[in-house]
Protein backbone atom coordinates (compact mmCIF):
# COMPACT_ATOMS: atom_id res chain seq x y z
CA UNK A 1 0.00 0.00 0.00
CA UNK A 2 1.15 3.14 -0.64
CA UNK A 3 1.77 5.83 2.12
CA UNK A 4 -0.76 8.03 1.81
CA UNK A 5 0.22 11.29 1.67
CA UNK A 6 -2.78 13.84 1.82
CA UNK A 7 -3.54 15.88 4.78
CA UNK A 8 -6.59 14.56 6.71
CA UNK A 9 -9.04 17.58 5.18
CA UNK A 10 -8.25 15.99 2.02
CA UNK A 11 -8.93 12.67 3.16
CA UNK A 12 -12.23 13.61 4.75
CA UNK A 13 -13.02 14.86 1.37
CA UNK A 14 -15.74 13.07 -0.18
CA UNK A 15 -16.29 11.29 2.80
CA UNK A 16 -20.18 12.04 4.09
CA UNK A 17 -20.52 14.90 5.74
CA UNK A 18 -17.35 16.67 3.80
CA UNK A 19 -18.39 15.77 -0.02
CA UNK A 20 -21.91 16.95 -1.61
CA UNK A 21 -24.35 15.28 0.68
CA UNK A 22 -26.43 18.53 2.10
CA UNK A 23 -26.87 19.38 -1.96
CA UNK A 24 -27.96 15.54 -3.22
CA UNK A 25 -30.07 15.93 0.07
CA UNK A 26 -31.76 18.62 -0.91
CA UNK A 27 -32.39 17.31 -4.91
CA UNK A 28 -34.03 14.23 -3.24
CA UNK A 29 -36.37 16.30 -1.66
CA UNK A 30 -37.04 18.22 -4.58
CA UNK A 31 -37.35 16.03 -7.00
CA UNK A 32 -39.56 13.77 -4.43
CA UNK A 33 -41.98 16.94 -4.50
CA UNK A 34 -41.69 17.22 -8.55
CA UNK A 35 -42.87 13.38 -8.43
CA UNK A 36 -45.47 13.81 -6.62
CA UNK A 37 -47.79 15.27 -9.21
CA UNK A 38 -46.25 13.86 -12.14
CA UNK A 39 -46.54 10.21 -10.26
CA UNK A 40 -50.07 10.99 -9.89
CA UNK A 41 -50.98 12.37 -13.20
CA UNK A 42 -49.23 9.10 -14.69
CA UNK A 43 -51.17 6.71 -12.70
CA UNK A 44 -54.72 8.39 -13.48
CA UNK A 45 -53.70 8.56 -17.49
CA UNK A 46 -53.10 4.81 -17.21
CA UNK A 47 -56.57 4.26 -15.66
CA UNK A 48 -57.95 6.21 -17.85
CA UNK A 49 -56.17 4.45 -21.23
CA UNK A 50 -56.55 1.46 -20.56
CA UNK A 51 -59.50 0.88 -22.51
CA UNK A 52 -57.10 2.81 -25.72
CA UNK A 53 -55.53 0.20 -27.98
CA UNK A 54 -51.81 1.60 -29.84
CA UNK A 55 -53.24 4.43 -32.01
CA UNK A 56 -54.94 5.96 -28.86
CA UNK A 57 -51.60 5.49 -26.47
CA UNK A 58 -49.45 6.96 -29.56
CA UNK A 59 -52.18 9.65 -29.75
CA UNK A 60 -51.83 10.33 -25.48
CA UNK A 61 -48.28 10.73 -26.14
CA UNK A 62 -48.08 12.74 -29.21
CA UNK A 63 -50.55 15.26 -27.71
CA UNK A 64 -48.32 18.32 -25.66
CA UNK A 65 -50.42 17.53 -22.04
CA UNK A 66 -49.09 13.58 -22.33
CA UNK A 67 -45.92 14.09 -23.48
CA UNK A 68 -44.46 16.98 -21.58
CA UNK A 69 -45.45 15.46 -18.09
CA UNK A 70 -43.69 12.00 -19.31
CA UNK A 71 -40.74 13.57 -20.26
CA UNK A 72 -40.91 15.47 -17.11
CA UNK A 73 -41.42 12.04 -14.84
CA UNK A 74 -38.78 10.47 -16.54
CA UNK A 75 -36.47 12.97 -15.79
CA UNK A 76 -37.37 13.45 -12.02
CA UNK A 77 -37.81 9.54 -11.88
CA UNK A 78 -34.31 9.12 -12.76
CA UNK A 79 -32.97 11.91 -10.95
CA UNK A 80 -34.61 10.55 -7.74
CA UNK A 81 -34.03 6.84 -8.55
CA UNK A 82 -30.41 7.59 -8.78
CA UNK A 83 -30.12 9.46 -5.93
CA UNK A 84 -31.83 7.14 -3.80
CA UNK A 85 -30.22 4.47 -5.22
CA UNK A 86 -26.63 6.08 -4.28
CA UNK A 87 -27.46 6.18 -1.09
CA UNK A 88 -28.70 2.38 -0.74
CA UNK A 89 -25.32 1.49 -2.23
CA UNK A 90 -23.17 3.59 0.29
CA UNK A 91 -25.04 2.45 3.23
CA UNK A 92 -24.82 -1.78 2.40
CA UNK A 93 -22.06 -2.49 -0.12
CA UNK A 94 -18.18 -2.13 0.22
CA UNK A 95 -15.15 -1.56 -1.33
CA UNK A 96 -14.96 -2.67 -4.86
CA UNK A 97 -18.39 -3.42 -5.41
CA UNK A 98 -19.62 -0.35 -3.48
CA UNK A 99 -17.31 1.60 -6.30
CA UNK A 100 -19.22 -0.76 -8.93
CA UNK A 101 -22.65 -0.61 -7.67
CA UNK A 102 -22.63 3.14 -7.67
CA UNK A 103 -21.26 3.37 -11.34
CA UNK A 104 -23.76 1.34 -12.63
CA UNK A 105 -26.81 3.17 -10.75
CA UNK A 106 -25.48 6.42 -12.19
CA UNK A 107 -24.84 4.99 -15.83
CA UNK A 108 -27.87 3.33 -15.77
CA UNK A 109 -30.66 6.11 -14.61
CA UNK A 110 -28.81 8.39 -17.45
CA UNK A 111 -28.97 5.87 -19.88
CA UNK A 112 -32.99 4.89 -18.67
CA UNK A 113 -33.89 8.24 -18.62
CA UNK A 114 -32.02 9.16 -21.99
CA UNK A 115 -34.10 6.00 -23.95
CA UNK A 116 -37.21 6.69 -22.16
CA UNK A 117 -37.12 10.70 -23.28
CA UNK A 118 -36.12 8.96 -26.60
CA UNK A 119 -39.00 6.98 -26.89
CA UNK A 120 -41.60 9.55 -26.37
CA UNK A 121 -39.89 11.74 -28.54
CA UNK A 122 -39.51 9.40 -31.44
CA UNK A 123 -43.86 8.15 -30.55
CA UNK A 124 -44.60 12.34 -30.42
CA UNK A 125 -42.90 13.27 -33.65
CA UNK A 126 -42.44 10.57 -36.20
CA UNK A 127 -45.00 10.55 -38.74
CA UNK B 1 -47.27 0.47 22.79
CA UNK B 2 -45.85 3.38 24.83
CA UNK B 3 -42.14 2.64 26.06
CA UNK B 4 -41.84 0.28 22.61
CA UNK B 5 -39.76 3.06 21.46
CA UNK B 6 -35.87 4.80 22.57
CA UNK B 7 -36.66 7.81 20.40
CA UNK B 8 -39.33 9.26 18.29
CA UNK B 9 -36.82 9.69 15.08
CA UNK B 10 -35.61 6.08 15.51
CA UNK B 11 -38.56 5.50 12.32
CA UNK B 12 -36.27 7.70 10.12
CA UNK B 13 -32.93 6.62 11.01
CA UNK B 14 -31.72 6.17 7.49
CA UNK B 15 -28.39 7.65 7.71
CA UNK B 16 -28.31 6.28 11.37
CA UNK B 17 -25.05 4.86 10.53
CA UNK B 18 -23.12 7.71 10.37
CA UNK B 19 -22.58 8.08 14.03
CA UNK B 20 -21.24 4.87 14.38
CA UNK B 21 -18.73 5.28 11.10
CA UNK B 22 -17.35 8.33 12.82
CA UNK B 23 -16.30 6.55 15.98
CA UNK B 24 -15.17 3.20 14.32
CA UNK B 25 -13.13 5.63 11.89
CA UNK B 26 -11.70 7.37 14.92
CA UNK B 27 -11.14 4.53 17.07
CA UNK B 28 -9.56 2.59 14.09
CA UNK B 29 -7.19 5.79 14.04
CA UNK B 30 -6.73 5.44 17.94
CA UNK B 31 -5.67 1.99 17.55
CA UNK B 32 -3.66 1.37 14.89
CA UNK B 33 -2.19 4.29 13.55
CA UNK B 34 -1.13 3.21 10.16
CA UNK B 35 -4.93 2.19 9.28
CA UNK B 36 -4.98 3.41 5.46
CA UNK B 37 -7.55 5.56 4.91
CA UNK B 38 -7.53 5.15 1.22
CA UNK B 39 -9.39 2.11 1.57
CA UNK B 40 -13.19 3.40 1.97
CA UNK B 41 -14.21 -0.15 3.61
CA UNK B 42 -11.67 0.80 6.67
CA UNK B 43 -14.19 3.75 7.58
CA UNK B 44 -17.40 1.89 7.03
CA UNK B 45 -19.12 -0.40 9.78
CA UNK B 46 -19.05 -3.45 7.53
CA UNK B 47 -15.59 -3.57 7.22
CA UNK B 48 -15.68 -5.50 10.33
CA UNK B 49 -16.96 -8.64 9.01
CA UNK B 50 -15.35 -7.51 5.47
CA UNK B 51 -11.73 -7.74 6.47
CA UNK B 52 -12.57 -10.85 8.83
CA UNK B 53 -12.63 -12.85 5.40
CA UNK B 54 -9.69 -11.19 4.02
CA UNK B 55 -6.92 -12.07 6.35
CA UNK B 56 -4.31 -10.42 3.69
CA UNK B 57 -4.82 -7.00 5.14
CA UNK B 58 -3.13 -7.42 8.70
CA UNK B 59 -3.36 -3.93 9.79
CA UNK B 60 -7.03 -3.87 9.53
CA UNK B 61 -7.71 -6.76 11.25
CA UNK B 62 -10.61 -7.41 13.92
CA UNK B 63 -8.09 -6.58 16.76
CA UNK B 64 -7.92 -2.93 15.04
CA UNK B 65 -11.36 -2.61 15.99
CA UNK B 66 -11.77 -5.15 19.20
CA UNK B 67 -8.95 -3.74 21.35
CA UNK B 68 -8.80 0.22 22.00
CA UNK B 69 -5.39 1.68 22.58
CA UNK B 70 -4.28 1.42 26.03
CA UNK B 71 -5.68 3.60 28.21
CA UNK B 72 -8.95 4.11 25.97
CA UNK B 73 -11.44 2.21 27.95
CA UNK B 74 -13.69 -0.08 25.46
CA UNK B 75 -16.71 1.38 24.11
CA UNK B 76 -20.05 -0.11 24.41
CA UNK B 77 -21.58 -1.24 21.09
CA UNK B 78 -25.06 -1.49 20.13
CA UNK B 79 -26.67 -4.86 19.58
CA UNK B 80 -27.48 -6.21 16.37
CA UNK B 81 -30.80 -5.19 14.81
CA UNK B 82 -31.89 -8.50 14.35
CA UNK B 83 -33.19 -8.92 18.51
CA UNK B 84 -35.22 -6.00 18.35
CA UNK B 85 -38.86 -6.52 18.06
CA UNK B 86 -40.21 -4.97 14.35
CA UNK B 87 -41.84 -2.20 14.99
CA UNK B 88 -43.95 0.57 12.83
CA UNK B 89 -41.14 2.63 13.26
CA UNK B 90 -38.55 0.33 11.49
CA UNK B 91 -40.25 -1.41 9.96
CA UNK B 92 -42.15 1.65 7.50
CA UNK B 93 -38.23 2.98 7.23
CA UNK B 94 -37.11 0.31 5.78
CA UNK B 95 -40.02 -0.78 3.95
CA UNK B 96 -39.90 3.29 1.73
CA UNK B 97 -36.13 1.79 1.13
CA UNK B 98 -37.19 -1.54 -0.34
CA UNK B 99 -40.05 0.13 -2.21
CA UNK B 100 -37.96 2.97 -3.43
CA UNK B 101 -35.69 -0.14 -5.13
CA UNK B 102 -38.72 -1.83 -6.24
CA UNK B 103 -39.96 1.28 -7.69
CA UNK B 104 -36.58 2.33 -9.35
CA UNK B 105 -37.40 -1.47 -11.45
CA UNK B 106 -40.93 -0.15 -12.22
CA UNK B 107 -38.66 2.31 -14.08
CA UNK B 108 -36.87 -0.14 -16.42
CA UNK B 109 -39.99 -1.56 -16.90
CA UNK B 110 -41.71 2.04 -17.77
CA UNK B 111 -38.81 2.36 -20.30
CA UNK B 112 -39.42 -1.12 -21.58
CA UNK B 113 -42.72 -0.08 -22.25
CA UNK B 114 -42.24 3.52 -24.20
CA UNK B 115 -39.56 1.32 -25.75
CA UNK B 116 -41.96 -0.88 -27.08
CA UNK B 117 -44.67 1.96 -28.51
CA UNK B 118 -41.68 3.47 -29.84
CA UNK B 119 -40.89 0.21 -31.89
CA UNK B 120 -44.22 -0.04 -33.13
CA UNK B 121 -47.64 -2.04 -32.68
CA UNK B 122 -46.23 -5.40 -32.58
CA UNK B 123 -44.26 -4.70 -30.25
CA UNK B 124 -46.80 -2.75 -28.00
CA UNK B 125 -49.13 -5.05 -28.46
CA UNK B 126 -46.24 -8.00 -27.12
CA UNK B 127 -45.55 -5.91 -23.35
CA UNK B 128 -49.78 -5.15 -23.09
CA UNK B 129 -49.88 -8.68 -23.47
CA UNK B 130 -47.50 -9.41 -20.44
CA UNK B 131 -49.43 -7.26 -18.39
CA UNK B 132 -52.65 -8.17 -18.90
CA UNK B 133 -51.13 -11.67 -18.06
CA UNK B 134 -52.15 -12.88 -14.82
CA UNK B 135 -48.35 -12.81 -13.53
CA UNK B 136 -48.93 -8.78 -15.09
CA UNK B 137 -51.06 -8.31 -13.53
CA UNK B 138 -50.22 -9.06 -9.62
CA UNK B 139 -46.64 -7.68 -10.50
CA UNK B 140 -48.88 -4.45 -11.31
CA UNK B 141 -50.78 -4.66 -8.17
CA UNK B 142 -47.64 -4.97 -5.87
CA UNK B 143 -46.17 -2.34 -8.16
CA UNK B 144 -49.14 -0.14 -7.12
CA UNK B 145 -48.97 -1.14 -3.59
CA UNK B 146 -44.93 -0.27 -3.11
CA UNK B 147 -45.49 3.10 -5.49
CA UNK B 148 -48.58 4.58 -3.36
CA UNK B 149 -46.78 3.62 0.04
CA UNK B 150 -43.73 5.28 -1.19
CA UNK B 151 -45.27 8.21 -1.56
CA UNK B 152 -47.45 8.61 1.60
CA UNK B 153 -43.82 7.26 3.41
CA UNK B 154 -42.35 9.98 1.44
CA UNK B 155 -44.78 12.93 1.93
CA UNK B 156 -44.10 11.74 5.76
CA UNK B 157 -40.34 12.51 5.41
CA UNK B 158 -41.34 15.94 3.70
CA UNK B 159 -43.15 16.67 6.91
CA UNK B 160 -40.43 15.65 8.87
CA UNK B 161 -38.38 17.44 6.84
CA UNK B 162 -40.37 20.65 7.55
CA UNK B 163 -39.45 19.86 11.71
CA UNK B 164 -43.06 18.77 11.91
CA UNK B 165 -44.22 15.61 13.96
CA UNK B 166 -41.42 14.11 15.57
CA UNK B 167 -43.35 13.54 18.81
CA UNK B 168 -43.66 9.85 19.68
CA UNK B 169 -47.56 9.38 19.43
CA UNK B 170 -47.68 11.62 16.45
CA UNK B 171 -44.80 9.41 15.03
CA UNK B 172 -47.12 6.23 15.61
CA UNK B 173 -50.37 8.55 13.93
CA UNK B 174 -48.74 9.23 10.41
CA UNK B 175 -46.87 5.89 10.79
CA UNK B 176 -50.38 3.68 10.68
CA UNK B 177 -51.97 6.70 8.47
CA UNK B 178 -48.66 6.06 5.92
CA UNK B 179 -50.25 2.34 5.94
CA UNK B 180 -53.86 2.78 5.51
CA UNK B 181 -53.45 5.47 3.20
CA UNK B 182 -51.22 3.28 0.52
CA UNK B 183 -53.61 0.16 1.04
CA UNK B 184 -56.59 2.44 0.52
CA UNK B 185 -55.50 4.35 -2.37
CA UNK B 186 -54.43 1.15 -4.24
CA UNK B 187 -57.62 -0.39 -3.89
CA UNK B 188 -59.44 3.03 -5.28
CA UNK B 189 -57.01 2.62 -7.84
CA UNK B 190 -57.62 -0.91 -8.92
CA UNK B 191 -61.37 -0.62 -8.54
CA UNK B 192 -61.45 2.73 -10.77
CA UNK B 193 -59.26 1.05 -13.36
CA UNK B 194 -61.52 -2.21 -13.23
CA UNK B 195 -64.67 -0.25 -13.77
CA UNK B 196 -62.83 1.76 -16.55
CA UNK B 197 -62.02 -1.43 -18.04
CA UNK B 198 -64.96 -2.81 -17.87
Amino acid sequence: MVQDTRSPLARASGLGPAGKGAAEWWAQRVSAVALVPLTLWFVIEIIAHMHSDYAGFVAWLRSPTGMIPMVLLLIALFHHAALGLKVVVEDYLHGLVKFSALVAVRLGAVALAVAGILAVLFIALSG
Amino acid sequence: MAGDDKSPASGRRRKGAAPDRLRDATASRLADGKTSHSDPAAASPGARSETADRPAQPRQSKAAFRSPAPGVRERPLSPNIQIYRPQITSVLSIGNRITGVLLGIGGVGLVVWLSAGALGPAAYAGVTAALLSIPGQVVLFLFTLAFFFHLCAGVRHLMWDTVHGFELRTVYISGWIVVMASLALTVIAWAVGLFVMS
